[in-house]
């Protein structure tokens, strides 16, 4: 039951039909699905991908390929599902660590395409197809975050989006990344001043 | 959070509303996998089984023929990797010892392996043929 004199977090995207890290229903969820329930694997796929599709964005993949590293990640996730331990950290845990790896991937891959790629013209991948004012929105929305994340070490990013983008717990997020929890809360201090100080001089 | 980091998370929700969420495959589940420890045990044996085999294997290649002590012995059981060879006699160095080219078996003897020096006291009576084979 929700205690009213406990207000919500506003920091957290958490859209409705999201799941939080301690929901019991992804708990029930990844159950269903490891006994082979029909459909329990497609319900957990789709409670996961949402946010890890804003995870994503907010660590520098394009929204172009966004879709497509997600959809790797969690691939990943569900044939290696008996590797998963949930007496360690929640799946939400799981699938943000595979996904960290995967976009760090996604990063080293595009530095060596763009190298092949720089003496040929039109670098770009094509945009996905928008209407006007959706393609003016993630313009401007793509400058905006390169602007304010530029100077964000890679590391910082990666605590700032689980803590703050995924709304994962500072413990779980030093279990995602292989931190102490000491240095979870010093990266996330350090990269709020950061983005706070890159906010100030946009504006 | 301060509102000072508010379009970070502005520009994340316009970009994330505007990607296509992933659909789950159909023939989608959960597989059981191995655990990661049986996983790197597997590995382990794979690594210690080809060592092992590499180890024999180069013991094998390097091992020269073993001279027998016994000088009934010599000529007969001159062996190398399993087979009896035969062992053509190159040169006679002073009055001690007796230097054997021996040929890999299914090679021709003009190509030797190994030499093996063996003392004359260890040959047999009699043994050497006139062609300069035992």
């Amino acid at each position: 039951m929700k205690n009213p004199a406990i207000p919500d977090v506003p920091s957290r995207i958490v859209p409705r039909g999201d799941h939080l890290p301690d929901e019991p229903g992804t708990e029930r969820l990844v159950r269903a699905a490891r006994e082979g329930v029909p459909g329990a694997a497609e319900d957990l796929w789709s409670s996961q991908a949402p946010r890890l599709i804003r995870a994503a964005i907010a660590l520098g993949v394009p929204m172009e390929e966004a879709e497509d590293v997600v959809q790797e990640s969690l691939l990943s996730a569900f044939r290696n599902f008996g590797r998963f331990d949930g007496s360690r950290a929640p799946f939400e845990v799981w699938t943000h660590r595979i996904l960290v790896s995967r976009t760090s991937n996604w990063h080293r891959a595009r530095r060596r395409l763009r190298l092949a790629l720089s003496r040929l013209a039109g670098e770009d991948r094509p945009a996905a197809e928008l209407r006007p004012d959706e393609a003016l929105a993630a313009a401007e929305a793509k400058r905006t975050l390169h602007r304010l994340t530029a100077g964000l070490s890679s590391i910082r990013r990666r605590v700032w989006v689980l803590t703050q983008i995924s709304g994962l717990p500072v413990r779980e997020v030093a279990e995602a990344l292989g931190l102490r929890e000491e240095t979870v809360r010093s990266h996330l201090r350090h990269a709020r001043l950061a983005l706070e100080r890159a906010a100030k001089e946009k504006s | 959070m301060t509102t000072e980091t508010d379009p970070v998370r502005q520009a994340v929700e316009t970009l994330s509303r505007l990607v296509a969420t992933p659909r789950p495959p159909r023939d989608l589940r959960a597989e059981a996998g191995r655990p990661k420890r049986t996983t790197l045990r597997v590995a382990l044996a794979a690594v210690l089984v080809l060592a092992a085999t590499g180890a024999w294997l180069a013991l094998r290649r390097s091992a020269a023929p073993r001279v027998p002590d016994s000088p009934r012995f010599v000529v007969e059981h001159l062996r190398v990797r399993g087979r009896t060879v035969e062992p053509r006699v190159m040169e006679v160095r002073g009055a001690g010892a007796l230097v054997l080219m021996v040929a890999p078996p299914g090679v021709a003897s003009g190509d030797p392996e190994w030499t093996v020096q063996v003392r004359t006291a260890l040959m047999a009576d009699g043994a050497i043929a006139p062609d300069g084979r035992f």
